[in-house]
């Protein structure tokens, strides 16, 4: 049994636009791609007079890991690439990261389980390295 | 016994004339495509490795489009729905998410309601131009 949690969330102590630009730079040192940006509307936070930045979905993913997802079965790309949300909170920049294997019941495609938790690998290295670098800069 | 967290239609059509018929009853059918990625080519690019065709159109339900909706996760998590068209020989498959979650308590939320809703329209409109695959 998988005991990974279904979603890891990450509070990035940066702005919107600055964050969005050290999660790209940091998913890019770990060699995952940022293929597609879907942008959301944006919303109002009640305890804020500013506007939030509109929340982004970005559909990340690493070639050879889609390859091998996707060399059993085509049906592995229902979940590649993997969504990452974005979403302005004002001062911090909320990352989350769902883990498809962990959220769904039923069986996946076959191949498809190994490939998504290695993708899954790198965000999480990618963004606990962000969160290292951002803690240091404010120590 | 588990279900498969994805479901098939055949289209018997050569990929390029099917994935053109699919946009079209897509167009007809009012729901909102906003993007597609070829993987096939992507693949083919990065690493060389040719691939038969292989093409994601992105789907979003209407009500997560509106303005004013703040997004959670789980809405990041299903949306944009991945519609996948794959060459098959002379066939062309379709494949998209029908998964439920583990948790019983995420059934009634808002994504996957809007999920659910989108799954059904993509059905209906799969069902005009293909026939559903059923498990062995």
């Amino acid at each position: 049994m998988n005991t990974a949690p279904a979603v890891r969330t990450y509070a990035v102590p940066e702005r919107f636009d600055k964050a969005l630009k050290a999660i790209r730079i940091a998913l890019s040192d770990m060699e995952v791609d940022v293929v597609r940006e879907f942008r959301y509307s944006a919303t109002d936070q009640a305890d804020s007079d500013a506007p939030c930045a509109a929340p982004r979905v970005l559909l990340v993913s690493s070639p050879i890991l889609e390859f091998e997802a996707l060399a059993l079965g085509r049906a592995a790309a229902v979940f590649f690439p993997l969504h990452i949300l974005v979403a302005d909170e004002g001062e911090q920049t909320r990352v989350s990261v769902v883990n498809p294997v962990v959220l769904f019941e039923g069986r996946f495609p076959p191949g498809a389980g190994a490939p998504i938790e290695r993708l899954l690998g790198r965000i999480e290295s990618a963004m606990e390295s962000l969160m290292q670098s951002r803690e240091m800069r404010i120590a | 016994m588990l279900t498969d967290t994805t479901c098939t239609y055949v289209i018997e059509e050569p990929f390029d004339r099917a994935l053109r018929r699919l946009k079209k009853v897509l167009a007809s059918s009012n729901l909102k495509i906003s993007g597609e990625l070829n993987i096939s080519a992507r693949i083919q690019a990065e690493l060389m490795i040719s691939l038969p065709p292989c093409v994601l159109l992105f789907a979003s339900a209407p009500e997560m489009v509106q303005e004013n909706i703040a997004l959670d996760e789980y809405d990041a998590a299903m949306m944009p729905l991945h519609l996948v068209i794959s060459a098959r020989g002379p066939r062309t498959e379709v494949h998209f998410l029908k998964a439920v979650p583990r948790s019983a308590g995420l059934l009634q939320s808002r994504a996957f309601e809007a999920a659910r809703s989108l799954q059904l329209a993509l059905s209906r409109v799969l069902e005009r131009i293909g026939r559903l695959q059923v498990d062995a």
